[in-house]
């Protein structure tokens, strides 16, 4: 049974007081709130709409989006798996990509999770290691890449 | 998880984890310790070789110094050089002229052109240094026994080629770091949280859980003042790096180990115990009781042997090391106190240690990081900080870290 998006604002009340409901339309919820893992403040923004019942979603599809909206990721090609790590690119704005938080094709996450449980401390930790990113040029966070291969199937690299 | 044991790990603060992973860049590995002890044998066995100028005069030969306490440091830890102090006691009448001494025992080592050390030796004025192609260096310093003086007491040799200066002076090495070793206090906890922090760093943390102290741990594994010592002395190798220092004398590690001795109890915190330490030196720097109105520390084994015959030079030199130790302890105190970032952290530490051991340090404890993540053991405080005290927020009932932990993934598009 997935958590309703009530359920999920609820939790996200409890848990991250700070992060503020900026939106709730039918199943979706938008929150915007300040994660600080090691100094700097970051402004977050976390969307999520629950899957309708009989509606025919993947767990990479229906996953919650994070973008980090103030101060904006800092694009380092040069830097190990810049020009930035573990992200997924936004085609509607370059430079608010998703943070890649968990392996969908591990089960990681589903719609039965509470974002305020998993998704915000996993993203949490993502800036951590994106802030040591940006001082030692190289991803200490761990993870794998998923690449496709020349007939479209997914790949996965440990890194 | 890459982590085979999940936890409870040992609770270590932040900062005495960065000293942690500082102290373990800036020592020496096992290998160096085996290989400085091969070359100085063979360097002492060379001295008394068939034909050569000391053939058949070579009693005894051993480390003092860091080596023979345990707080040797690489001298350059990019280079992972290292400088061996060697006693190298010789059947000569002790009141030998000592530019004879020296001058033979440099004789002794050149050898002939063709032979093994020719051209890597240079006479100083108590040693004689061999250099080896890799930058370390093995000092030599020749000592004749006294007679009727405890045992291993003896003269060194002192003679300056360019002021003519010469005497010898009573000294006894080996009996200080005899009683160093057994004066200085060891402490399991220490070891297990010293030996915790290496395994958390590199992912293997179960062992630690699993392993008692071994016997065979060097000294500086078990004890948090020979660790503090290592960390002073690589704190003052940084500060005289300085070019407007570069001819100065440094403060010997045998006068800081001597102070360290008599520096009260151990703390429990690393940081703590490098603080107690210089401040211990500190105070004895106040006391100015010896010529030169500096302070004057002895050997506690054997108190002819004046450790500070030759640093500190005058006030100045005494002074400019205090304002050195003020300056660490500053610093460490910040490290301790302030809510600093994974940057402001690496700048303190690039300050007080040097670059390559602070990236060392920042590199290590995001792999330390990682490994609790990947435990699921990462906890955040209010915000999200990380290595927060988060007794508050478990207190109201929140989670502080994650429900599992997660892989990051990412690369391509997400549909919008």
């Amino acid at each position: 049974m997935s958590k309703s998006i009530e359920q999920q604002i609820g939790a996200m009340a409890f848990q991250w007081p700070h992060f503020k409901l900026m939106e709730k339309i039918d199943q979706s919820a938008t929150w915007e709130g300040v994660l600080a893992p090691d100094k700097r403040e970051h402004l977050v923004r976390v969307h999520y709409r629950v899957p309708m019942v009989l509606e025919n979603f993947t767990v990479l599809d229906m996953q919650p989006r994070v973008q980090v909206i103030r101060p904006k990721l800092e694009p380092h090609a040069e830097y190990e798996q810049g020009p930035i790590p573990h992200v997924y690119k936004s085609k509607l704005d370059p430079s608010l990509p998703y943070l890649c938080l968990f392996s969908p094709s591990l089960g990681e996450w589903d719609v039965n999770d509470l974002l305020a449980e998993t998704t915000i401390f996993w993203a949490n930790e993502w800036l951590y290691f994106y802030e040591g990113w940006l001082i030692t040029k190289k991803w200490r966070g761990g993870g794998r890449h998923p690449s496709l291969t020349t007939d479209g199937a997914k790949q996965l690299e440990t890194v | 998880m890459n982590v085979a044991y999940p936890g409870p790990w040992a609770q270590i603060s932040e900062a005495d984890a960065l000293l942690m992973d500082v102290a373990r860049r800036i020592r020496l590995s096992k290998t160096k310790y085996e290989t400085a002890e091969t070359n100085f044998r063979a360097l002492c066995q060379h001295v008394d070789r068939e034909g050569s100028p000391l053939q058949g005069k070579v009693v005894e030969c051993y480390p003092s110094g860091s080596f023979a306490t345990g707080t040797a440091i690489a001298s350059r830890v990019a280079k992972n050089q290292h400088d061996v102090d060697v006693v190298i006691e010789l059947d000569v009448p002790s009141d030998s002229p000592p530019s004879v001494i020296l001058g033979l025992l440099f004789e002794a080592i050149n050898g002939d052109p063709d032979s093994r050390y020719h051209g890597m030796v240079t006479q100083n004025s108590r040693c004689v240094t061999v250099k080896y192609t890799d930058g370390t260096t093995v000092d030599l310093m020749p000592v004749a026994r006294l007679a009727g003086q405890p045992e291993r007491a003896g003269n060194l040799f002192h003679y300056k080629k360019d002021t003519g200066e010469t005497f010898h002076k009573p000294v006894n090495p080996w009996a200080f770091a005899k009683e160093f070793n057994q004066r200085v206090e060891v402490d399991e906890a220490f070891y297990k949280s010293f030996a915790g922090r290496r395994l958390l760093v590199e992912g293997t943390l179960e062992k630690a859980e699993t392993q008692p102290l071994p016997d065979h741990v060097p000294a500086e594994e078990k004890s948090p003042r020979v660790v503090a010592l290592q960390l002073i002395k690589r704190n003052r190798d940084i500060a005289f790096r300085a070019a407007a220092r570069r001819n100065m004398r440094k403060p010997p590690s045998v006068v800081l180990a001597a102070i360290a001795l008599d520096a009260g109890p151990v703390a429990s915190s690393l940081v703590d115990e490098v603080i107690n330490v210089a401040n211990a030196i500190r105070t004895k720097l106040r006391e100015k009781t010896g010529t030169r109105r500096a302070v004057a520390v002895r050997n506690p084994a054997y108190p002819p042997d004046l450790l500070t015959d030759r640093w500190p030079e005058n006030e100045e030199a005494q002074a400019l090391f205090d304002a050195d130790l003020r300056r660490l302890t500053i610093e460490l105190y910040r490290l301790r106190n302030e809510d600093l970032s994974i940057s402001e952290n690496g700048e303190i530490l690039k300050r007080l240690f040097g670059e390559t051991a602070a990236s060392y340090a920042i590199d290590s404890n995001l792999d330390a990081r990682r490994h609790q993540m990947e435990a699921g053991q990462l906890q955040a405080g209010r915000f999200g900080k990380i290595g927060a005290s988060v007794a508050a927020s478990a207190a109201a009932g929140m989670r502080t870290s994650p429900v599992r932990a997660a892989t990051r993934e990412g690369g391509g598009f997400l549909k919008e």
